[in-house]
């Protein structure tokens, strides 16, 4: 677009027309600025509240797993059980606070191995001549092609059950979309003008991906990969809720639900705080990435 | 070519009489009259057009000249009213008489398309991309003609292909925009703008994103549809050889003002104010070499943010102290011609056009810029 | 178009053959000794010999996987280990179950997402945007087998408006009602995540095509804005298709919770309740053909998107 637009800045407000009258592209550039907006302060602050009381927490809260079977069952707001007691007699507050490690730790991992490996993949295959280029990304529509979470349920369930299969399973599946983004990030630097006066310096394919891609693919990976966490804690724990994660008796969210599921029509609250804590996690997630996206200006909306 | 209807050779009077209540003439099809536009920003307001008038007549085109940020696209969609609730348009548009800043947006809607029709900047992205673009002329066409049957429709828009210089319109007719290169596409534009036989065609920047012989022939078109016609055109532009080569008069914009206006040729060959003439120095031109070309110290004011004064003054060369307080006035120095300027306005502003009119301000004289070197004003100024 | 049809059909040839290899390898190294489950512990070393040339075992790799590819080509997915009948009737039948609930929460989702997204694209600063807004942002980070399960206890349990689990009542009868009154609760549990995603994504699309250039030309050609917002959805529908087809597949892997809490007959039932019972060939089966609907899903989405851009048919 060769836009010799008559509106700079303040031409459009941030509040457009109902019909989304837009002046000029211009306008539309100058509004798009880089800002922290509210939802990431406050998501910011949400999850490094939930990280504190997992490290932090355990000390301060009784045994997890010590309970007495006369304690069984206590209602909300019990002495000395704040959230009650389970069908052991355990204290549902402890466990909480003790199943936020290998929730968010499950949830975390496979994004960050993902993250690395798909960033690779995808840079690789972007800079790469036709036949890498298509061999890598055919490979990856391979995987598209299973419904990810089935597959990696089936993944977790040939590797039996256990916190680092399920973290293997939920890498796996979450490669393929990280790869496709640095991918398609890579193929639009490579048009611009930049890259061509890079190459024509003479440097090679490694000090390209690293000094030239590297720093502009990042931004959009971050952002993406920031909401497949909210996305990747939720999977975690369901497959935990599918008895693939963890195994008894250690304290975990997604193995709390399932735990609880039973004692479901006498006492509804005991399933709901373990989801609360999945769900207030996951939107933390997912807001930090929206607010990403706006600090570092990234366009469009991210795909979960 | 220009032929003014002057033919009532009223004495041009005191400097600031003129800018207001001019008498009705002969063939004026839009007569545009103080015309401001506000863009709202929250608690923020900027004034982008600034008491912009003119009168454009039929068989005529106007080009409104002028670097990004000058408020030419802006007053053009004002015209049609184009914006939404966030921009204030006050003043007068009369199109043949009639007043079209009154009009209820119902109205209006009637009168874009129909009586005014706007040819965009960009061809690609002004088409529907996932419509054929027979389907989008007779879209147009059934809008602004109820009782036209679907069929007659269809055979009109080939006749407009063909109108616009469209050798298979059948074809073209059938495709869908991105099935037509970048030439085609402005010419099916084109051939939606003058579907319904509008009096008057606005073209914001038609040739920018073509390839410069495309430009030409566009440009050709524009000329052999308006004989054909008669319509008048409205053509916005930042390339002073587009303006020299399609313009029958030229309207300079600066700063969301216009300073200077008066037929093409005059203007280009003898430019009065000294933003016009700065313009001119800077375009490279077959007796110039290149090293002496001089551009305007400092850079325009974004838009909204205008100085006091006359907003040219921080860069003008002649600018005196009351320029930087007092806002001159477009007046008429000579018949049909108008500048705002008060240094280089004499105080008789009867003197004959041709005359060096401050010997002050630099000009060089390229009697046209050739127009197979197009310059982008607005492209290399710093920022 | 018919050409734009077989060239994509030809491209799903190659993905569904990566699909069987990754299947077959997961077979492969799964831990644990097939051999010895199926025959029991009273087995002899000669037994198990035989029973290891029967079935392939001692073969190379690529026989064993031309074999154990062409039983499944033509639907033999073998014996289940845990009830030892065979696999393809009660996969198949699960399959159906599944897409019956992924058809409905994918209408569901599309319609919310659709509406959601058109509304705080179009209002931004009104309170129903913004509870839109708000919305989709929680949708999207929900655990469906906790929504599900709370569910249940609220609308079926308590209210009694649905019942709780199963697909048909026992004394139903099994008619239609009797479905759609079963699929309600399984079919807004599966149906919120993809729902916020798609008021998510179908807000920016909309804005974006708000804001191209062809919008302002429509209205400069005097089009009204009710006309001029059709064309604006119109555009959309090319976006909407693709994340409405990664939000099938999304489904089909979904469901699996859904159908866990709900008890829905479905594939995601049958492989979690294989799970537990290690009970291999079933699950294999169950993602194999989970898999292939999904990549013949992605077909049909391909010839809709073909149908509605012809920019996707002429590339």
């Amino acid at each position: 677009m060769t836009a010799v637009s008559d509106i700079a800045l303040g031409a459009t407000s941030s509040t457009d027309p109902p019909t989304g009258v837009r002046p000029a592209t211009d306008a539309t550039v100058a509004r798009r600025r880089r800002r922290v907006t509210w939802g990431f302060r406050i998501s910011a602050a949400t999850i490094a509240a939930i990280v504190l009381v997992t490290l932090i927490g355990p000390f301060l809260v009784s045994d997890p797993n010590v309970g007495s079977l006369s304690e069984r069952l206590l209602p909300l707001g019990s002495a000395g059980h704040l959230l009650g007691t389970d069908g052991q007699g355990r204290d549902v507050l402890s466990r909480l606070v003790n199943g936020g490690r290998p929730s968010l730790l499950a949830g975390l991992i496979p994004v960050a191995v993902s993250s690395l490996v798909g960033t690779a993949l995808g840079v690789a295959a972007g800079l790469s001549g036709r036949l890498t280029h298509g061999a890598i990304m055919r490979t990856l529509d391979v995987f598209y092609a299973f419904p990810a979470v089935l597959l990696a349920i089936a993944i977790s369930a040939a590797l039996g059950s256990g916190i680092s299969n399920s973290i293997i399973a939920l890498a796996v599946i979450l490669i393929p979309p990280v790869a496709r983004v640095a991918e398609t990030e890579t193929r639009r630097l490579i048009d611009l003008d930049y890259m061509e006066a890079a190459r024509a310096s003479g440097a090679g394919g490694l000090s390209i991906a690293v000094r030239q891609v590297l720093p502009n693919v990042a931004p959009p990976i971050i952002v993406y990969c920031t909401a497949l966490i909210g996305l990747s804690i939720v999977y975690a724990a369901g497959l935990s809720f599918l008895g693939l994660g963890v195994s008894p008796p250690t304290a975990e969210w997604g193995l709390m639900i399932s735990d609880y599921k039973q004692f479901l029509y006498s006492f509804p609250e005991l399933t709901a705080i373990p989801a609360l804590a999945i769900l207030v996690a996951s939107v933390a997630f997912n807001v930090l990435g929206d607010g990403l996206r706006d600090l570092l200006d990234v366009r469009g909306e991210t795909l979960t | 070519m220009s032929t003014p209807h002057t033919s009532t050779s009223r004495a041009p009077g005191p400097a600031a009489a003129t800018t207001a209540a001019r008498p009705a003439q002969p063939n004026v099809v839009l007569s545009v009259h103080d015309l401001n536009t506000t863009f709202a920003a929250g608690s923020r307001t900027s004034n982008v057009v600034r008491g912009v008038s003119f009168d454009l007549r039929r068989g005529q085109t106007l080009m409104l000249l002028g670097e990004s940020g000058s408020g030419k696209s802006v007053t053009a969609r004002s015209i049609m009213r184009l914006y939404g609730r966030n921009a204030t348009i006050t003043g007068s548009v009369r199109l043949s008489g009639q007043e079209l800043l009154d009009l209820s947006a119902d109205r209006m809607r009637g009168v874009r398309g129909a009586r005014i029709a706007l040819v965009p900047q960009d061809p690609t992205g002004s088409l529907d991309p996932l419509r054929r673009i027979g389907a989008q002329i007779t879209e147009v066409l059934a809008l602004h003609n109820v009782e036209r049957l679907r069929r007659a429709g269809r055979r009109q828009a080939e006749e407009l292909l063909r109108l616009v210089g469209i050798n298979d319109p059948k074809r073209v007719a059938d495709s869908y925009p991105h099935e037509l290169s970048g030439g085609m596409r402005q010419r099916a534009v084109i051939a939606i703008a003058v579907s319904c036989d509008p009096e008057v065609l606005i073209a914001d920047e038609p040739t920018t994103a073509l390839d410069v012989t495309v430009q030409k022939q566009i440009l050709e078109l524009f000329a052999d549809l308006q004989d054909r016609l008669g319509m008048a055109t409205l053509m916005v532009t930042h390339d002073v050889g587009v303006a020299a080569e399609a313009g029958d008069r030229v309207g300079v914009m600066y700063a969301g003002r216009l300073v200077e206006e008066g037929p093409a040729a005059q203007v280009f060959a003898s430019p009065r104010h000294p933003y016009t003439a700065g313009l001119l120095a800077a375009l490279p031109s077959p007796g110039v070499p290149r090293g002496t070309l001089r551009s305007i110290p400092g850079s325009p004011p974004p838009a909204g943010a205008f100085p006091a004064g006359c907003a040219f003054a921080p860069r003008c060369p002649v600018a005196r102290d009351s320029c930087r307080t007092d806002d001159p006035p477009l007046v008429a120095v000579a018949p049909d011609r108008s500048v705002a300027c008060p240094v280089v306005n004499p105080a008789s502003p009867s003197a004959p056009p041709s005359t060096p009119t401050a010997g002050a301000v630099d000009i060089p004289s390229p009697a046209a810029p050739p127009a197979d070197q197009p310059s982008a004003l607005s492209k290399g100024g710093p920022r | 178009m018919f050409g734009f049809l077989a060239r994509r059909g030809l491209l799903m040839i190659p993905i569904l053959l990566g699909v069987s290899i990754v299947i077959f390898i997961t077979i492969k190294i799964i831990p644990g000794d097939p051999v010895a489950s199926l025959l029991g512990p009273t087995g002899t070393p000669e037994a198990r010999a035989a029973l290891e040339d029967r079935l392939g075992l001692n073969d190379p790799l690529p026989v064993q996987y031309f074999t154990w590819l062409a039983h499944t080509i033509t639907g033999d997915f073998g014996t289940s280990i845990a009830r030892q009948t065979t696999v393809s009737p009660m996969v198949f039948d699960a399959l159906w179950n599944t897409l019956i609930l992924t058809a409905a929460a994918a209408a569901l989702a599309l319609v919310l997402g659709v509406v959601i997204g058109a509304l705080t694209a179009l209002r931004r600063d009104g309170l129903l945007a913004r509870i839109g807004n708000a919305f989709a942002l929680v949708s999207i980070s929900v655990p469906q087998y906790s929504v599900g399960l709370l569910l249940i206890i609220y609308l079926a349990d308590d209210a009694g408006l649905f019942p709780v689990s199963g697909m048909y009542s026992p004394n139903g009868g099994g008619g239609f009602g009797d479905l759609m009154n079963h699929l309600i609760l399984p079919a807004v549990t599966a149906a919120l995540v993809p729902a916020g995603i798609i008021a998510r994504m179908f807000r920016s699309s909309v804005l974006d095509v708000m804001g191209m250039d062809f919008i302002e030309a429509l209205r400069a050609r005097g089009l009204s804005e009710r006309r001029i917002l059709w064309h604006a959805f119109h555009n959309t529908t090319p976006s909407l298709l693709t994340v409405a087809g990664l939000q099938i597949g999304y489904l089909l892997g979904g469901v699996v919770f859904v159908e866990a809490v709900f008890s829905w007959p479905g594939i995601g039932q049958l492989v979690y309740l294989s799970i537990s019972q290690r009970d291999l060939p079933v699950i294999q089966a169950g993602v194999l053909v989970s898999a292939f609907a999904f990549v013949l899903l992605n077909l049909i989405v391909d010839a809709l998107h073909g149908l509605i851009d012809p920019r996707v048919r002429t590339h």
